[in-house]
């Protein structure tokens, strides 16, 4: 943006930031137990039943 | 153009007398064998069948008596079922269950760019597994992923719906943020196409930014193979009332990193993995969005306008 004298409009200064984003690991990397309904050896190892909560799921 | 095979691994191909291929995220993944159980794919993936005479990736299912353990020191442990080697040029995943003991059940050998594979199962542990899926969870998953990690795509823990009026959302969230929830809301108050309440892939097409379907589906198991054009991108947070906060890019692609599948173990990999989020972000805007779990949710992300 151009002030009245023609010069760019200088942007308020604005101190840098630390911001925390907290990662997840665990649930950034596949093969966590993700239950699928069908046999193979994944599923079939599963010994969770009905409502499952695992990480990764 | 045709996948290339694993240099040094693939010079005996076997017959192809069966063939499946799937198309998740804009990426064909051919899968060949001998006989047709060596290509069965699950019901979740089934749905992605997509025939393509040129694949993006291309895997070959062979079988041996035994796997023995691979020697050599991992490169990644994934701490679940997969653990990363490197030989030469190739990756080599091999699979462990406790279910069978000390020796891998199955073994990836890939080659650097995931454009083709080989796919290799242990009779001995798999006897009594019957039907098998070869491309089961999460072998199907880490081909993809790491295919997009050149800097093509990403594969993010999201729920993203196709209202049948407003066309596409897309919210992310890790597990318990409310992605199953908000996909059940939107299921009753508005009927949408629900591609998944899990894992999306985003694509860059022409400066667009666009999301698909994945067979990976969350607690609702939604998964629908399909894709829609994305305006923003929604950060899922449990609140007391329905509030969105502009998000500024440098935060966005924290909090869009912090909710995907990169591969860990490639530096290059995460780099190129930051940088297409940087690229998307450059496209649509993105808010973090505190939400009550009621049909008001709904309505709010309709009703906001940037």
């Amino acid at each position: 943006m151009m002030n009245d004298k023609g010069y760019r409009a200088k942007r308020a200064y604005q101190s840098p930031e630390i911001t925390v984003i907290n990662l997840r690991p665990e649930e950034a990397v596949l093969g966590n137990c993700k239950s699928l309904n069908h046999g193979g050896p994944g599923g079939s190892a599963c010994c969770t039943s009905g409502h499952c909560m695992c990480t990764g799921s | 153009m045709p996948a290339a095979p694993v240099p040094g691994i693939a010079t005996a191909r076997p017959v192809r007398l069966h063939q499946a291929c799937v198309r998740v995220g804009g990426v064909s993944l051919a899968l060949s064998g001998p006989c047709s159980d060596d290509v069965r794919l699950s019901c979740e993936s089934e749905v992605f069948q997509n025939f393509d005479e040129n694949p993006d990736i291309e895997v070959q299912i062979e079988w041996v008596e035994k796997l023995q353990r691979w020697r050599g020191n991992p490169v990644f442990d994934s701490g679940a079922l997969w653990t990363l080697f490197r030989y030469g040029r190739e990756f080599v995943f091999d699979f462990n269950s406790p279910a069978f003991g000390l020796l891998p059940y199955k073994r990836l050998r890939t080659s650097t760019e995931f454009r083709s594979a080989q796919l290799i199962l242990s009779r001995e542990a798999l006897r009594n597994y019957r039907p098998i899926f070869p491309l089961e969870y999460p072998a199907d998953e880490l081909l993809i992923t790491n295919y997009l990690a050149s800097g093509v795509g990403v594969e993010v823990h999201g729920c993203g719906l196709v209202d049948p009026d407003r066309g596409g959302y897309l919210f992310l969230g890790h597990s318990g943020a409310g992605k199953s929830t908000t996909a059940r809301l939107w299921e009753t108050f508005r009927a949408p196409k629900i591609l998944s309440d899990d894992r999306i892939i985003l694509r860059l097409h022409e400066g667009e930014l666009w999301m698909y379907g994945t067979p990976w589906h969350g607690e609702a198991a939604f998964a629908a193979a399909g894709k829609a054009k994305l305006n923003r991108i929604h950060i899922l947070r449990h609140g007391t009332e329905n509030r969105f906060s502009s998000l500024p890019q440098a935060r966005a692609v924290g909090e869009v990193f912090a909710r995907c599948f990169p591969p860990f173990h490639s530096p290059a990999g995460v780099e190129r993995t930051v940088e297409f989020i940087k690229r998307a972000l450059d496209a649509v805007p993105c808010y973090e969005f505190q939400f009550v779990p009621d049909g008001s949710s709904a309505a709010a992300v309709l009703g906001f306008y940037e």
